[in-house]
């Protein structure tokens, strides 16, 4: 242990320790300056993870974000008096939606703009109607009798025709379920942030994940080549049925459509055969709905792709070889499905059809094989239509009494759909960027190892952008391009959460860190730090002696 | 789970549609092929080949709706710029001097070489890409392709099928090997699966795992290109053809005679053809019945082809598996005369070997044997890919023929470049007539970083073959498909001015200086021993004095002191 002298006795001798003293009380000093002052920062810069500052209060305020969809919906009646009437009693029960800001306007209507009008699509290609994403007319027409029995009826367009004896209740009922699906939409957001609590939706469950773009596979399966040739050229015939539809849906992704041709694959579970006692003694084989889920298993080894990392839709067409035709799907209540459409989907996957080939073609024995069939391309094409539709999240709407739509026939989705599927695609995505981007926050809190980098950093200041940007338009009724800031904000934090430079540290444990550290650290800073205490008592101790000359 | 539809969908049917669905039959062809050829030496070689040909413009989008050509490899080709597509997955070795020419050369381990179309922006990017596709589609490693270990030689490899322009520009090729994979029925299966009868129906079904990995070699092979559609070639057709060769030791299959038989050799008799192929025949090589030892078909073929070529002339049954009314099994089995007879072995024009001197871990060299039996002088092309971690040396290459040193036509030499690229080596050589030439080069053992080691590092490492590229004159012990063919049927009686061959050598092994794996960690772990020690008493030294103690002592050891004293006290008190 070394004591300080005390140096003021001013003796030859003391001055030369005194020399010498000094000379170690640097040594120490330089000591300390290389290793507290230069080494220490120096460590902790070139072993720190690299982090960019993060926006970490406004992700924590995502959640207090408040997403309202603004709307405008008009409403033209002939009588003004009753437009008002309507108005004020559709505000009144739009009053406690929680999600939706509807502002509702009256529209005077002169008698001369439906004086042309001798059907429901003369009305639609009146020139009133709603060009804006998200906006809705609902627009009195005095003689709806004429053309349909039901009261209401919802166009193909932006626009709700209804007759003069329609109600306001009746009006909201139409509103609520068809054309907002305020509940859906509740539910979609309540299942994806607490999906501990709530179930999503019939319609949410067999919507695809939301994704930039989409594969959609068609796929035939022919089992017995040898027995049957299919004449098909498949390829135009989704050029045909798919393309106009999927053009429409351009805007939501991008769509990549694929078929092939499968041959030899079978469903591996044995239909039952069953002859009809009715009379006819029609022979058939059928299909139990429990055994549909063990048809695909066999499938899917064959529709995998090795490129593309897009959600993939599969539809397939399965084309039983005519020893095992027809075939048909039986519900369990031991009947054949309505309609007689033998299809079902499974939902976030894709659909399956099972085309029988004609009897005309399987019972005639004088055709050699391969019996040569050309399958019904508008028949498998339509229920291929409908699937798509669920698949990409148009729902089967509940039936109301004295309500229709105008059936499809120029175009594949009527425009209010789609501003419907928009609006559960905007929250979805808006929700899911919400999450991700608070779930990523909170992992960052708890592993210091993670590096974010500067890219990571700007895509997820993009997210957070484009989030509140995005609530601010849906506020304000900018339906396309809130859908558009969702969707950038979603692939961003996506982006973020996913990118790969994120683990790049991962791997580094801190009990590692130490293991090397402490045998190395420990032993060296012990002294210095020690010595700190000598330093620091020279220092006062020169100080003390240099006021006490002065004072002398 | 699953939802049965309800929904009608007749409110769907677009109407303006229906008019314009016309039926046009697809346009490709599926051809199955097996050549049956047993050797001098007593071996069996089977070569089988599935023929797609697609008439389709070879572009990205044309690949998005495929029918008998495989889907997924589709994707891969139309995704990645792919002009043409060569793969090979092989084990064992190709004995050129005792087996003849095969069908396809390949090397050993897993060989890839493609050709990107000239639209193609980042290359190297893409071939990475690419690699990766195809080792998830056929699991193999070709994830470990990338550019330092790939080259683009100038003049061994030419695009197989037709080319837009003239020139041909080697910088959108790309060629690289794997000596160290292992193919086995992981690879078969993902392989099978690419098939349009899958291995349900024709002559895929004899190929079972377990007849075919106990073979003397067996290679797998892929190969895409664009072909002329017809004579004119003004249209461009899809041609993929998959093929397996094998080559059956029949000592090993141990029946105590040569005899053999489908059934003997695949396991299986065949139980007819691929429904969807528009050929489908066997072809057994009976020239070697005449020449070595006799042996009987049974059945008996129903048709005989003999085909000359280059002056070579040999003898084929044919059995055309479509027009055999089959019921049950079928086989076809060769009944030896005599028991064991060897007939004599000619070996081919040219064939070359390949070992490694020198001795220690210092220096090392390569030494590659070519054989020329041919009366004349050959020109050859010798295409060599050193590993990077091999740094060898272009002033020791030597080339002798004869004992006579010979100086190269033409010489390509790039330096490999650590962890960037690999030595390329391409000269081009006329090997005198009847000779054989030694090519050697020197190179030197190397550390390498501790990471780049493989797991088993003391296993040694590969260096992988060199290939051999010639235009024979002659035809004698060829069995490679014409340029302009697509099926083995397109081989016989093709003449040409030229028969090309690739040998491929042998792969070689050669042990680096490996360091004990646990010592950075050793290392370590003393340093910083060493330094904590030494830091200690370097720092007193330096700042601090020893000096005599003043008699005032510490307050803390004072303090101990005392309660010693004191408790000592107690205890004699009690005591």
């Amino acid at each position: 242990m070394i004591l300080k002298e005390e140096t003021s006795d001013g003796s030859t001798k003391g001055e030369d320790a005194e020399d010498n003293d000094a000379y170690r009380i640097f040594a120490a000093i330089a000591y300390a300056v290389v290793l507290i002052v230069i080494g220490l920062p120096l460590w902790w810069k070139t072993t720190d993870v690299y982090r960019v500052s993060l926006p970490y209060s406004r992700i924590a305020a995502l959640d207090s974000l408040d997403v309202t969809l603004g709307m405008n919906i008009s409403i033209s009646t002939i009588d003004p008096a009753r437009g008002g009437r309507l108005v004020a009693d559709l505000k009144d029960i739009f009053k406690t939606s929680k999600l939706f800001q509807l502002t509702f306007l009256a529209l005077p209507l002169e008698k001369k703009d439906l004086a042309s009008v001798h059907s429901p699509e003369d009305l639609e290609n009146a020139s009133l109607q709603p060009r804006k994403p998200g906006e809705l007319l609902l627009l009195e027409v005095p003689g709806l009798s004429r053309f349909t029995a039901n009261h209401v009826l919802a166009g193909l367009k932006r626009t709700v025709y209804f007759s003069s004896e329609t109600t306001a209740v009746k009006l909201s009922e139409v509103l609520e379920s068809w054309l907002l699906q305020e509940k859906s939409l509740r539910q979609t957001v309540a299942a994806m942030t607490a999906p501990t609590e709530t179930d999503q939706d019939r319609s949410g469950r067999r919507r695809m994940p939301t994704a930039a773009e989409y594969d959609i596979m068609i796929t035939v399966v022919n089992p017995e080549p040898e027995k049957l040739h299919l004449n098909w050229d498949l390829p135009q015939a989704v050029q045909d049925y798919l393309e106009p539809l999927l053009q429409e849906l351009s805007l939501l992704a991008a769509y990549a459509v694929k078929s092939q041709w499968l041959y030899f694959v079978t469903l591996n579970v044995q239909p039952k055969l069953v002859t009809e006692t009715s009379g006819s003694g029609y022979q058939h084989y059928a299909l139990a709905e429990d055994i549909l889920p063990q048809i695909i298993t066999p499938l899917e080894k064959k529709l995998a792709s090795h490129v593309s990392r897009n959600p993939c839709l599969n539809f397939i067409v399965y084309i039983p070889p005519c020893e095992a035709a027809p075939l048909h799907i039986y519900r369990r209540q031991g009947m054949r499905v309505k309609g007689g459409v033998d299809a079902f989907l499974s939902p976030r996957w894709g659909g399956i059809v099972i085309h029988n080939p004609s009897s005309l073609i399987c019972h005639n024995t004088s055709v050699p094989e391969p019996k040569e069939y050309s399958p019904d391309t508008a028949a498998i094409m339509g229920i291929f239509l409908a699937q798509l539709r669920l698949l990409m999240g148009i729902p089967e709407l509940k039936e109301i009494s004295r309500v229709g739509q105008l059936p499809l026939s120029t175009v594949s989705l009527r425009q209010w759909e789609f501003d419907a599927l928009l609006r559960v695609r905007t929250l979805e995505q808006l929700t899911s960027a919400k999450l991700t981007l608070q779930s990523l926050s909170q992992l960052l809190g708890e592993i210091s190892n993670i590096v974010i980098n500067d890219a990571v950093g700007s895509s997820i200041y993009r997210a957070v952008n484009c989030v509140e940007h995005a609530a601010d338009l849906l506020k304000t009724g900018q339906l396309d391009q809130a859908f558009n800031e969702s969707k950038e904000a979603f692939l961003s934090a996506e982006a973020a959460f996913t990118d790969p430079s994120l683990l790049a540290l991962l791997y580094f444990p801190d009990d590692q860190k130490y293991a090397v550290y402490i045998p190395l650290f420990l032993p060296v800073m012990i002294p210095v730090i020690l010595s700190l205490k000598s330093i620091h008592a020279w220092l006062f101790g020169r100080m003390n002696f240099k006021t006490k000359l002065k004072e002398d | 789970m699953m939802v049965v539809l309800h929904t009608i969908f007749s409110g769907l049917l677009c109407l303006q549609c229906i008019s314009s669905v016309i039926c046009t039959p697809q346009k490709d062809y599926f051809d199955e092929e097996l050549l049956l050829k047993p050797l001098p030496s007593g071996h069996v070689y089977a070569y089988f080949q599935f023929t797609t040909l697609w008439d389709v413009d070879f572009e990205a989008t044309s690949f998005q709706h495929c029918h008998l050509f495989p889907r997924a490899l589709g994707e891969i080709v139309g995704r990645y710029n792919v002009q043409e597509l060569h793969i090979s997955l092989t084990e064992g070795l190709w004995r050129h001097e005792t087996w003849g020419y095969p069908v396809h050369d390949a090397a050993p381990g897993a060989e890839l070489w493609a050709w990107f179309k000239e639209s193609t922006k980042n290359i190297d990017k893409t071939w990475k890409e690419l690699a990766g596709a195809l080792s998830g589609l056929l699991c193999v490693s070709f994830n470990f392709v990338d550019a330092s270990n790939s080259l683009n030689p100038e003049f061994t490899f030419r695009p197989a099928g037709i080319v837009s322009s003239g020139a041909v520009n080697s910088s959108y090729l790309r060629y690289s090997t794997l000596p160290r994979e292992i193919v086995c029925t992981e690879n078969l299966t993902p392989w099978k699966k690419l098939l349009p009868c899958d291995a349900k129906k024709g002559l895929s079904t004899l190929l079972n795992a377990g007849h075919i990995h106990n073979t003397n070699y067996h290679s797998l092979g892929l190969h895409l290109r664009p072909v002329c559609r017809d004579t004119t070639c003004s249209q461009m057709s899809v041609e993929l053809r998959q093929t397996v060769s094998l080559v059956y030791d029949m000592v090993i299959l141990g029946t105590g005679n040569q005899d053999w038989s489908i059934k003997k050799l695949f396991g299986i008799g065949l139980s007819g053809a691929c429904p969807l192929a528009t050929m489908s025949n066997i072809y057994i090589d009976i020239a070697l019945n005449e020449t070595g030892a006799h042996f009987q078909l049974t059945p008996t073929p129903p048709a005989v082809i003999t085909s000359t070529r280059g002056g070579h002339k040999s003898k084929f049954a044919v059995y055309d598996i479509k027009a055999l009314d089959i019921d049950g099994m079928f086989n076809i089995a060769a009944v030896y005369s005599s028991s064991r007879v060897y007939g004599v072995n000619i070996p081919p024009v040219l064939f070359a070997n390949r070992y490694i001197i020198g001795y220690g871990q210092e220096r090392g060299g390569i030494v590659t044997k070519l054989h020329n039996g041919h009366w004349q002088a050959l020109d050859v092309v010798y295409l060599e890919n050193i590993p990077w971690f091999i740094p060898l040396y272009l002033h020791t290459l030597k080339i002798v023929a004869n004992g006579k040193e010979i100086k190269p036509l033409l010489k390509r030499f790039i330096p490999g470049k650590a962890r960037a690229r690999p030595y390329y080596l391409e000269v081009a050589l006329r090997l005198p007539a009847r000779s054989i030439t030694e090519i050697s080069l020197e190179f030197d053992y190397v550390f390498l970083k501790w990471q780049e080691y493989p797991p088993d590092a003391n296993h040694g490492f590969y260096i992988g073959a060199a290939v051999i590229t010639s235009l024979l004159p002659v035809g004698r012990n060829y069995t490679g498909l014409p340029q302009d063919g697509s099926t083995i049927t397109s081989s016989f009686n093709a003449s040409r001015d030229g028969y090309l061959v690739q040998l491929r050598t042998e792969t070689l092994i050669i042990t680096m200086p490996t360091p004990d794996f646990s010592m950075p960690y050793n290392v370590i772990c003393l340093t910083c021993t060493v330094i904590a020690l030494a830091f200690g008493p370097l720092h007193n030294i330096t700042t601090k004095r020893l000096r005599l103690k003043n008699k005032e002592q510490n307050y803390v050891i004072r303090w101990f002191k005392s309660k010693l004293t004191r408790s000592s006290e107690m205890k004699e008190k009690q005591s």
